[in-house]
C-alpha cells in the first residue's frame, strides 16, 4: 500500500500559519494536490483554549531561540495550525501607498518590488474571508469601501485614548479587527471578554485555523500536523525534490512535490533554509548571496501605561480597539524618518507584571500593579530600518529536540529607530496627560511577534532573497511566503499584508502553473 | 495531623548536615528516599497578613523542595513581590504550592535546589555561615538579589547555575503564582477570566472612582 508520505504532491507548504493556512486553501482551491506541514498541534478552541493567561502561554508560545546583539528582543511566535494568528489582536492594517517606495521618498530603507495597487484587491478579498470589522473613515488610509463588518464600540480603555487624542487634535479611529463584531460564517461575535491573546475560544477571531484551513481541506488538502520538516533536500538539477521531516511519531519521513513553498515566519523560514545546505548551496538554499537571514525586524516597540486617578477597568472589551496613525509618515521636523502607529491595548495582571512591567521588582511592582483597574494603555509600533546586521543565523552549539541547531537571533536598534520610538513615547504620554491622567508609565517593551525581513523580496537577484512573487531568485521549484519577504517593517501590523501576498502567490501559482508544475 | 513516618521525615529533611549517604544520591533521589517523594514539610512562613491563609505554624508537605528550601523560597517571594498591605499575602495565595508544582520535573528540582544553595553560599561568603538569607533585613536581601541579578554571584554553585537566569525564571514563576489568584485579582481590581459571558458592560465606565479595591 503506498503509504502518504510516497505521493508526489503538486505543493508542499511548509508552515500553516498566517501565509500557510491561507495558500493551502488558494492553491486547494485552483486543483492542485497540496500538503501542509506544520510543526505544532492542532488546536479546538472549544476544548483547548481558556481565559488563562499563565496556561496560554505555554500552550501557544514556545521557541527555544538564542538572543543576541545590542538590544535582544524577546521573540513570540506560535506553534499551532493557524500559527501566530492563533495568538494575535486581529489587528488588519493594509500598508500605506507610501510605504512601498521609502528609499525613493525618504532615502532610507529600500523600496518594494510590489506596491499597494498590486495589494489592493488581494487586501479585499482577505478581509472578506475574515470578515473584517472596521470603519473606513481612518483619514490616513488610501479611499476604500466599507469593511465587510461594523467597527466594535470603543471599551473604556479606547474611549479614555479617544478624548486624550482628540483633545491634541489627532485622529483615532476603531482598529479594523478580524473579530467578528457580528456573527459571520457560521461564528459568534465577539463576546468582549478581552483575552484574544490567549486563543479565541468564542471562534470569533478570524484565525487561520478556523477561516482557511477548514476550506482547504474540504478542497482536499492535507495538513499535518506535529510534524517539523528539518531540511529541505535537492536534486541534481538544484530544484527543491523533498521535505525531510519527523512525522507526529517522530520518524524521519520524507516528502516529494513538485514545488514547495515555506512559510515558517521570518525566523524559522531562513532557519530552514541556512539548515538545508548542501554542496551545491554550501551556505543554505536561495542563498546564493549571502541575504538569507538578514534585514530581520520587529518594528520599534514600546508601550505607555497612562494612570487614573479613577479606575478605568481597561481590560474589559477587546484588548486592542482604537488606532490613531498621524505620525505614520515622515515629518522631517521631528528629525527622523518614518513613523508608527498608536494602538490601544490592555492585558491580563501576568502579561502586565511578567511581560510589559517585567523590569519591576519588589515594592516598585506591586505599587505598580496594586492600581491595576487605572491605567490606559498605548501599544507603539514603529517602522525599524532594515540593516544587514540584524540578521538570523544557525546557532553553532544549541540543538532543539530534533537535533536542529537554534536560531540566533541578532538584533539592535538604530539611531532612527530610537528616535522614532521615543518621539512615539513622548506622544503617547501627551495623549494621556491630555486625557487627564495622573502619572505615565513607560513599559521597556522588549519583546515582538511581528517578524519580518530575512528573506527579502526585490527585483535584483544580487540584494534579495526571492522576487516579488515569493519565488526564489536561485532555486526554480522554491517559493517563500512569510513576513521573511517583507522589504521593510512598516508602522502595520504586518499579518494582513502577509495574508494579502499569500493569495497573491497562490494565484501566480495558478496562472504560471504550465511552466512551475 | 502528622503521622509518625512523617515526623521522622521531618527531622531528616531538617538535618542538613553533608553526609557521605546524601552526597551519592541526586536530588531528586534524596527526596524519594527521605520522604517518598511527598513529606516534605514546612512549617510557618516569613510573609504578613495570615488570616485566611495557612495558620501561623501549619505544616506542608512540598514534592519539589525541602522545608528548608521552602522558607528560602518564601523570603525570596517577599522580597521580590513585596505584596502591598492591602494585598494578600503569600500564603494566602497558596503560592509555594504553586511553585512546587512549577519546579515538578526532576531536572527542574535539581536545579532549583543548586540555585537555592547558591544563594545560601551567597549569604555566608558575606554575612557569615551563620547568617541565613531569611534573616537579613530587606536592604542586605536586596543587595544580594541585585548583585546575582548582575551576574556577580560569588558562589560555588553559580558555575553550574546562571543567578540571573534562575532569579528571573523565580520572579517569572512567582508573578503567575500570585498575580494568577483571584485572591489577588480581587485586591487589585480584575474582574477575571469571564470566558462564557464576557464583559457585557465593557462601554461603562466604573461608577465609583475607586470602588471596590479589595
Amino acid at each position: 500500500m503506498m503509504q502518504d508520505s510516497d505521493k508526489l504532491y503538486d505543493i508542499c507548504i511548509v508552515g500553516c500559519g498566517a501565509a500557510g493556512g491561507v495558500l493551502a486553501y488558494e492553491l486547494s482551491r485552483q486543483g492542485f494536490s497540496v500538503v501542509v506541514f506544520e510543526e505544532g498541534p492542532r488546536f479546538d478552541p472549544f476544548k483547548d483554549f481558556r481565559n488563562d493567561e499563565a496556561y496560554a502561554r505555554r500552550l501557544l508560545l514556545r521557541q527555544d531561540m538564542v538572543l543576541d546583539g545590542k538590544d535582544p528582543m524577546r521573540i513570540f511566535m506560535v506553534k499551532a495550525v493557524g500559527g501566530g494568528t492563533v495568538h494575535y489582536a486581529g489587528i488588519c492594517l493594509r500598508l500605506h501607498r507610501n510605504d512601498f517606495r521609502i528609499k525613493t521618498l525618504d532615502g532610507v530603507g529600500e523600496d518594494w518590488p510590489v506596491g499597494y495597487d498590486d495589494l489592493e484587491p488581494y487586501y479585499d478579498k482577505v478581509e472578506k474571508m475574515l470578515g473584517v470589522s472596521g470603519t473606513n473613515t481612518n483619514p490616513f488610509d488610501e479611499p476604500r469601501g466599507p469593511y465587510p463588518l461594523p467597527p466594535h464600540a470603543p471599551n473604556v480603555n479606547s474611549q479614555v485614548i479617544i478624548q486624550g487624542a482628540q483633545k491634541l487634535g489627532l485622529h483615532p479611529v476603531a482598529a479594523p479587527l478580524a473579530i467578528l463584531s457580528q456573527p459571520y460564517d457560521g461564528r459568534f461575535a465577539c463576546n468582549q471578554c478581552g483575552f484574544c491573546f490567549e486563543g479565541c475560544r468564542m471562534t470569533a477571531k478570524s484565525s487561520v485555523d478556523l477561516v482557511y484551513v477548514p476550506r482547504a481541506e474540504k478542497n482536499g488538502a492535507l495538513i499535518r500536523p506535529n510534524c517539523r520538516v528539518r531540511r529541505l533536500g535537492t536534486d541534481a538539477q538544484g530544484k527543491v525534490s523533498e521535505a525531510i521531516y519527523f512525522d507526529e511519531y517522530r520518524r524521519e519521513q520524507r516528502q516529494r512535490a513538485k514545488l514547495f513553498i515555506v512559510a515558517c515566519n521570518a525566523v524559522n523560514t531562513p532557519r530552514l533554509l541556512l539548515n538545508s545546505d548542501s554542496s551545491r548551496f554550501p551556505d543554505g538554499l536561495a542563498n546564493h548571496n549571502g541575504v538569507v537571514g538578514r534585514y530581520f525586524m520587529h518594528n520599534t516597540v514600546a508601550a505607555v501605561f497612562g494612570e487614573f486617578e479613577r479606575r478605568l477597568d481597561s481590560y474589559k472589551g477587546l484588548p486592542q480597539g482604537t488606532i490613531i496613525q498621524d505620525f505614520y509618515e515622515t515629518d522631517a521636523q521631528r528629525g527622523f524618518a518614518r513613523g508608527y502607529t498608536m494602538e490601544s491595548f490592555f492585558v491580563g495582571p501576568l502579561s502586565i507584571a511578567n511581560g510589559f512591567m517585567g523590569h519591576l521588582w519588589g515594592q516598585d511592582l506591586s505599587r505598580f500593579m496594586s492600581r491595576y483597574p487605572h491605567y490606559s494603555a498605548l501599544w507603539l509600533g514603529g517602522e525599524d530600518l532594515p540593516d544587514e546586521d540584524n540578521r538570523i543565523t544557525l546557532d553553532a552549539d544549541q540543538k532543539d529536540e530534533f537535533g536542529m541547531p537554534l536560531p540566533r537571533i541578532t538584533y539592535g536598534y538604530g539611531d532612527n529607530d530610537l528616535k522614532l520610538r521615543e518621539h512615539s513615547m513622548q506622544m503617547a504620554e501627551a495623549i494621556f496627560e491630555a486625557a487627564g491622567a495622573i502619572a505615565s508609565h513607560r513599559s521597556p517593551a522588549r519583546g515582538s511577534a511581528h517578524l519580518m525581513g530575512s528573506c527579502r523580496m526585490g527585483e535584483d537577484p544580487q540584494r534579495s532573497v526571492v522576487d516579488s512573487f515569493g519565488r526564489s531568485h536561485s532555486v526554480p521549484n522554491l517559493f517563500l511566503c512569510d513576513g521573511s519577504v517583507f522589504v521593510t517593517s512598516t508602522a502595520a501590523n504586518p499579518t494582513l499584508t502577509i495574508q494579502a501576498l499569500a493569495t497573491r502567490t497562490a494565484e501566480y501559482i495558478g496562472a504560471e502553473k504550465n511552466s512551475l508544475i | 495531623m502528622l503521622n509518625g513516618a512523617s515526623a521522622r521525615l521531618k527531622l531528616k529533611i531538617q538535618d542538613t548536615t553533608p553526609s557521605p549517604m546524601k552526597k551519592k544520591l541526586d536530588r531528586r533521589k534524596f527526596l524519594a528516599v527521605s520522604g517518598a517523594g511527598s513529606g516534605l514539610l514546612w512549617a510557618g512562613c516569613s510573609s504578613p497578613g495570615e488570616e485566611g491563609g495557612q495558620p501561623q505554624g501549619a505544616q506542608t508537605a512540598f514534592q519539589s523542595f525541602s522545608g528548608q528550601d521552602a522558607r528560602l523560597l518564601d523570603a525570596l517571594g517577599m522580597v521580590i513581590l513585596a505584596p502591598q498591605a492591602n494585598m494578600p499575602s503569600l500564603q494566602q495565595a497558596n503560592l509555594l504550592a504553586y511553585l512546587d508544582q512549577q519546579y515538578a520535573s526532576e531536572q527542574q528540582s535539581q536545579q532549583l535546589g543548586q540555585a537555592l544553595n547558591g544563594i545560601r553560599q551567597e549569604v555566608a561568603l558575606r554575612f557569615g555561615d551563620r547568617q541565613s538569607f531569611e534573616k537579613l533585613d530587606s536592604e542586605q536581601q536586596l543587595g544580594i538579589l541585585q548583585t546575582l541579578r548582575q551576574g556577580q554571584g560569588r558562589a560555588e554553585a553559580w558555575q553550574s547555575v546562571s543567578p540571573a537566569q534562575f532569579l528571573n525564571q523565580l520572579r517569572a514563576q512567582l508573578v503567575d503564582g500570585y498575580y494568577g489568584h483571584p485572591l489577588v485579582w480581587k485586591a487589585i481590581g480584575f474582574g477575571g477570566r469571564a470566558q462564557f459571558i464576557g464583559y457585557p458592560d465593557y462601554q461603562q465606565w466604573p461608577e465609583t472612582p475607586g470602588q471596590d479595591e479589595g
